[in-house]
């Protein structure tokens, strides 16, 4: 348990949101604590929260304006701030990917912009942990960081209309896994066979803030038998 | 978001069947509170006249009804209903004969109504009471395209509802009301109002986009809403990391485009943010069609908060006289707020 040493800004968001943005030297640190922040006021409909977004270093908080206000949402925050710190206890999954291809069709490009092979590409991509941030859209996106490719990896010149369900892609020195059919400016260096959200189930998805992925590389042929969803194999 | 509506056992299952539609689906005012799972809110673009369909008709503000989207539409059921009509529409013909819309109306069963869009604004509400009959996934009946979920209406369509309306509440007497419930009326100008943006001071003469009249581009949508550039220079404003957006914020792109960010908006963005729309004129915007002029104006914070109890302050007005109106016919078991 460390004591955060964290300052934060509080910024209004229109007349029924604010921003906080955590300020610390250290990148962990800062996330901790957005995550922190956001794990102790999400679902708080009670005092007038109306939804809660805790990025990277930031969270984003809307509110009902009704109920409450910028500066009482100010004070919740400021209190919740001064709490200690929990580090948190990383689930670990191992997520298979056919890479290259029709499956991942900007992995070339990725390559060259790195100036390494698209075998290289995967194994950085494959050899270490992810980190996922936070889950984001669309619907349970998890957004990770953790491997590093040399360059920080661009976004497409021309967005994609339809990324596939499952496409696997990267931007920055970010990875995000679509689950859901959605327009994108990402580049897709792959695609899991293994459907990540569930409307049906409880939770929807395996993931949550702070959990390690490690994506492993399958045969096209072995597509098929990993085409079920995220309970039903064991991932 | 739970669903609060319970009824009784004896209800009319009454059917409409739609004749004639453009665009419509089954609405209601969506799935807020899931930025957790990265879902967005979507549900109806005008809120305020969402809630005001339902407010009209005895129903909680929440259940379902019917969005019309820049089209005429033709129904006729057959039973008793009790609706109403809010949004854009301008005129509702209950078996050819005008009615005003923003106004609680008898359809006597057989009926044929006919709402024809209007020429500005673009969505028009039907309130029904009761409970329409539609799939809810997520507790809403909401369409959300990343969900692959939505009840489109087509010519053809059948739609149920149950209600209490018709069974020993109206006999013969169909009366007439006159809530002159507080609504918009839309042109093809749009001035909006919004408080200033986290990032303004990233971006070299941001506070322009207040000086300017803005066209609506065509490729808007519910996620974003497109304004042309009008050569307007924001300078570059560098890498954002993504971070929760709300629904209104004025985001300026790459190409120095603005994007407002409607319900059906990604939950986090990495583009700055140079203005954050009232609440009021979120609403407002979502009638705005392609080629409407767009000029959005400064406010204080603490006007934006007024603008906004003065909203509420209507609807729950609104709510009130509908109320008392209801319980005075002795249509207690029609109203659900």
């Amino acid at each position: 348990m460390t004591k955060m040493k964290t300052t934060f800004t509080c910024q209004e968001y229109g007349d029924s949101a604010v921003l906080i943005n955590i300020e610390n030297d250290d990148y962990e640190t800062r996330w901790l604590a957005a995550q922190s922040l956001g794990d102790a006021l999400r679902d708080r409909s009670n005092i007038g929260i109306v939804d809660l977004v805790a990025s990277f270093q930031t969270v984003f908080i809307s509110f009902n304006a009704l109920v409450t206000s910028h500066e009482a949402v100010f004070q919740i925050v400021k209190e919740h701030l001064q709490a200690d710190l929990v580090p948190r206890t990383p689930n670990h999954f191992k997520l298979p990917v056919v890479y290259g291809d029709a499956y991942g069709p900007h992995i070339k490009q990725v390559a060259e912009i790195c100036g390494i092979s698209p075998a290289e590409v995967i194994e950085i991509h494959s050899s270490q942990d992810w980190v996922v941030r936070f889950i984001g859209s669309p619907v349970g996106a998890p957004m990770m960081d953790g491997p590093k490719f040399p360059v920080s990896v661009p976004r497409l010149q021309t967005p994609v209309t339809r990324m596939e369900p499952g496409s696997v892609a990267v931007s920055g020195l970010q990875c995000v896994i679509y689950n859901a059919p959605s327009p994108g400016g990402w580049q897709v260096i792959g695609r899991t066979p293994v459907k990540l959200f569930d409307l049906e189930a409880s939770p929807n998805m395996p993931f949550q803030a702070g959990d390690r992925i490690r994506f492993k590389p399958i045969k096209q042929s072995d597509w098929d038998s990993w085409n079920q969803l995220f309970h039903t194999v064991k991932i | 978001m739970e669903s609060v509506i319970s009824y009784g056992e004896n209800m009319i299952t009454a059917s409409i069947s739609i004749e004639r539609v453009g665009y419509a689906v089954v609405q209601d005012l969506g799935r807020p509170g899931l930025a957790k799972l990265g879902i967005s809110a979507n549900g109806a673009g005008d809120q305020v006249s969402a809630r005001l369909a339902n407010i009209l008709v005895g129903n909680h503000e929440v259940a379902a009804m019917i969005e019309v989207i820049s089209s005429d539409v033709a129904f006729s059921t057959d039973a008793e209903l009790l609706i109403s009509v809010t949004g854009a529409a301008k005129t509702v013909f209950v078996d050819d004969l005008p009615h005003g819309t923003h106004e609680t109306l008898v359809i006597a069963a057989g009926s044929r109504v006919v709402i024809p869009g209007s020429d500005f604004g673009q969505r028009t509400y039907i309130g029904v009471n009761g409970e329409l009959q539609g799939k809810r996934v997520l507790g809403s009946v909401a369409p959300d395209t990343f969900l692959e979920f939505g009840q489109r209406l087509i010519s053809g369509s059948k739609l149920e509802v149950q209600t209490n309306f018709g069974r020993e509440t109206i006999g013969n007497e169909y009366p007439v009301f006159r809530f002159l419930a507080a609504h918009e009326t839309y042109s093809k100008n749009f001035n909006l109002t919004a408080t200033l943006g986290p990032d303004i001071s990233r971006l070299k003469n941001g506070e322009k986009i207040f000086a300017q009249s803005f066209d609506v581009l065509p490729q808007s949508d519910h996620v974003g809403m497109r304004l042309n550039g009008t050569g307007l220079d924001l300078g570059a404003a560098g890498e954002i990391l993504s971070r929760g957006v709300p629904i209104g914020a004025v985001e300026v792109a790459p190409s120095g485009e603005l994007i407002i960010l409607l319900r059906g908006r990604l939950v986090t963005a990495g583009y700055p943010v140079v203005a954050v729309l009232t609440k009021g004129s979120i609403d407002k915007v979502s009638q705005a069609r392609a080629g409407d002029q767009i000029t959005i104006s400064l406010i204080e914070m603490s006007k934006a908060q007024l603008e906004l109890q003065e909203i509420e302050g209507k609807i729950t007005n609104t709510k009130t006289r509908v109320e008392n109106a209801f319980r005075s016919r002795g249509w207690e078991a029609l109203l659900s707020f």
